[in-house]
């Protein structure tokens, strides 16, 4: 069918020339397929005509980027702040003590993370049964009752799996997930405290107490014994950006 | 007939990997890749024409494929950055070639006389 250059009677040319259509040829078939199965799948490349949205998408991306590295940059910076700032308070003096306090003030606010002895209790969904379901999860009023406890026996800082307790962080449910600050939990809830373990360990297991109330009322919640610890690590309060993503300094 | 049976055989190829190999595309590359293809099918139908008329050599055909297309795609991106639409211009001018060069084709195929086109 196709008629080719007189010349290419040679051939060496003539193979040439096949091989080269045959290189073309797979490469447009692989772009063309690889275009057709995203397409077909609901993929990216329906924007492709829509380029508006595909350009608006990819900025947004491109920010997105450059506000985590920013994030990043600034746990990085921070870092290197509360190792200074260790620094002068082991060296003493008049800085020493602004320094103390300002880690006081951190630790209060929960933007640094902390270790050091405390508790660990767990708390799971009990087993649905029968209509009265409600009974058998776990609420954000159990949650927010267990973390007073805490607070009450002196607790330094307290977590719910990886949200840090901050004075602003409130918990509350929404639908099938705990928020607690920025953060959408769901069961297990790992409660961490740090503080003098055998006092946080008493108040919790206090006859009557807390536990007790959310292990009795007929309400199948899984609930352990407090854990005392000799190290426990509590995370920095996070902005919501990085908790999402999970992407946070650690 | 072995000249044209084998680029074929090479065309169900590279299909059969595209369709088998499970690429997601990121969305905000999408758009090249169908400007890459506009200029990958503008050379294909123009080195069809090329064959017709007896003037093919593989290499401008094999370097001009892969220019094109990796042209078109820089383009559209270097636009992008700009906030220039240039993936409508790529759109209407390979788009004006594809269409000039399928009617070339159709005449030679008819033995008429060539008509004039853009090239």
């Amino acid at each position: 069918m196709k008629q080719w250059p007189r010349t290419a009677s040679n051939s060496a040319l003539r193979r040439r020339v096949v091989a080269s259509w045959t290189i073309v040829a797979a490469v447009f078939g692989l772009m063309v397929s690889v275009q057709y199965h995203d397409v077909t799948l609901g993929g990216a490349a329906i924007w492709s005509a829509l380029p508006d949205v595909a350009s608006v998408s990819s900025r947004l991306a491109a920010v997105d980027n450059v506000n985590q590295s920013l994030m990043k940059r600034e746990a990085g910076i921070m870092r290197r702040v509360l190792v200074l700032q260790a620094d002068a308070i082991r060296r003493g003096g008049v800085t020493a003590l602004v320094e103390r306090q300002l880690h006081a003030a951190r630790v209060l606010a929960g933007t640094v993370a902390l270790t050091g002895p405390g508790v660990v209790v767990t708390i799971s969904d009990g087993h649905m049964s029968g209509p009265d379901m409600a009974r058998f999860i776990t609420h954000d009023w159990d949650l927010r009752s267990v973390v007073n406890e805490l607070f009450v026996a002196g607790a330094d800082a307290v977590s719910i799996n990886s949200a840090r307790i901050s004075a602003q962080t409130g918990v509350y449910c929404i639908g099938p997930v705990v928020r607690v600050g920025t953060v959408r939990l769901g069961p297990p809830f790992v409660i961490r405290a740090i503080g003098d373990s055998s006092v946080l360990a008493a108040a919790l297991n206090l006859p009557g107490g807390v536990l007790d109330a959310l292990r009795g009322a007929n309400r199948g919640l899984d609930v352990t014994r407090p854990e005392q610890k000799r190290r426990i690590r509590i995370p920095a309060y996070e902005p919501a950006l990085l908790a999402q993503t999970g992407e946070a300094q650690q | 007939m072995r000249m044209v049976i084998i680029p074929l055989i090479g065309l169900l190829f590279g299909l059969a990997v595209g369709m088998a190999v499970n690429i997601r595309l990121p969305i905000q590359y999408a758009a090249y890749l169908s400007v890459a293809i506009l200029a990958a099918l503008d050379t294909v139908f123009g080195g069809i024409k090329s064959g017709l008329q007896h003037e093919f050599d593989h290499r401008v055909f094999l370097t001009g494929f892969f220019s094109n297309t990796l042209l078109a795609a820089a383009l559209a991106f270097i636009g992008s950055l700009l906030g220039i639409d240039l993936t409508l211009a790529a759109v209407v001018a390979f788009g004006v070639r594809i269409f000039n060069n399928v009617a070339t084709i159709r005449h030679l195929f008819l033995q008429r006389r060539k008509i004039p086109s853009h090239q």
